[in-house]
């Protein structure tokens, strides 16, 4: 799994490479559905994380406290259950 | 499918004890809900757009989640229903997100089963039709504007002219040409059109 990180509005891996344009745009996509479904939960606060599972394939990124956006994505161990372990959940 | 076997099969995900409240949905409606939603219908048409924006550019996402303040979403995708699960608390996002794949797994191959059989049942329907069957049916929609003897000899004579023999299986395609032609010869046009609706009923009710 690659970790990445929001910097200066730009996804970034630990290297500083930019993520591909297919995490990018997942990113983008599911965070607008999660304000959406944020609404239909009556969850004032917005989305805390999202994720994708898909075959071979896996997603995973969370909003952190402080509003920064960290995530990981590609193949290997859940994505899932190490992020929300990170984060505390 | 049957509530009572959807309820089995979503037990072992619900006595997980995490779980807030379970969707099984297709496009058309619920089979079962209990998610905590202010508009559970919403929410359940934003899904299906979600998969359908992934589904546009030729990816199948399994799982999808999504994380709120002191709760998480996940959302399974089959080919004909999806699976939404609300969870008490997202640390249990993991264990939870792997028991709601097998019962999504699982709800697939009910729903594929159930497919089948009423297909089959269908087609076994279909099979069966004979002209014998229909013959009845049409003399006695045509014997409400001509004497019964009268349909009889229609009938006899266009089964003949068609070179068609009673016990050969039909179609309702090809009852409805055939009734067209006996249409054409009763009379007045009124009367055809009281029968055309009367036999369009007694096609329907074929198909059903």
């Amino acid at each position: 799994m690659d970790a990445f990180t929001e910097r200066n509005g730009a996804l970034l891996h630990a290297s500083g490479q930019p993520v591909s344009t297919t995490v990018a745009g997942d990113v983008e996509y599911l965070t607008h559905y999660a304000r959406l479904i944020a609404s239909a939960f009556s969850r004032g606060g917005g989305f805390t994380f999202a994720g994708i599972r898909e075959p071979g394939n896996e997603l995973f990124f969370r909003i952190d406290r402080s509003g920064a956006l960290l995530g990981v994505s590609g193949t290997g161990e859940s994505g899932w259950a190490r992020m929300l372990h990170e984060s505390g959940s | 499918m049957d509530s009572d076997l959807l309820s089995k099969i979503l037990k072992p995900l619900i006595d997980l004890g995490a779980v807030a409240g379970v969707s099984v949905f297709d496009r058309q409606r619920a089979l079962h809900d209990s998610l905590p939603a202010r508009d559970a219908a919403e929410l359940r048409k934003v899904l299906w757009e979600i998969t359908d924006g992934y589904a546009k550019v030729g990816r199948q996402p399994q799982q999808l989640a999504f994380g709120f303040n002191g709760s998480g979403l996940l959302v399974c995708s089959g080919t004909h229903h999806k699976l939404a699960v609300v969870l008490h608390a997202p640390d249990q996002l993991e264990i939870a997100g792997r028991a709601a794949l097998a019962v999504s797994a699982e709800i697939e191959r009910e729903w594929a089963t159930l497919s089948r059989e009423t297909n089959g049942r269908k087609s076994a329907r279909v099979r069966l039709l004979r002209w014998q069957d229909c013959e009845p049916s049409l003399r006695a929609v045509l014997s409400k504007v001509l004497a019964s003897a009268q349909a009889e000899r229609l009938i006899a004579r266009e089964l003949a002219d068609r070179k068609l023999q009673k016990d050969q299986p039909t179609d309702v395609p090809q009852l409805r040409a055939f009734s067209e032609s006996l249409l054409a010869h009763v009379p007045l046009k009124s009367r055809r059109e009281l029968l055309r609706a009367e036999i369009d009923h007694y096609l329907e009710t074929l198909q059903s």
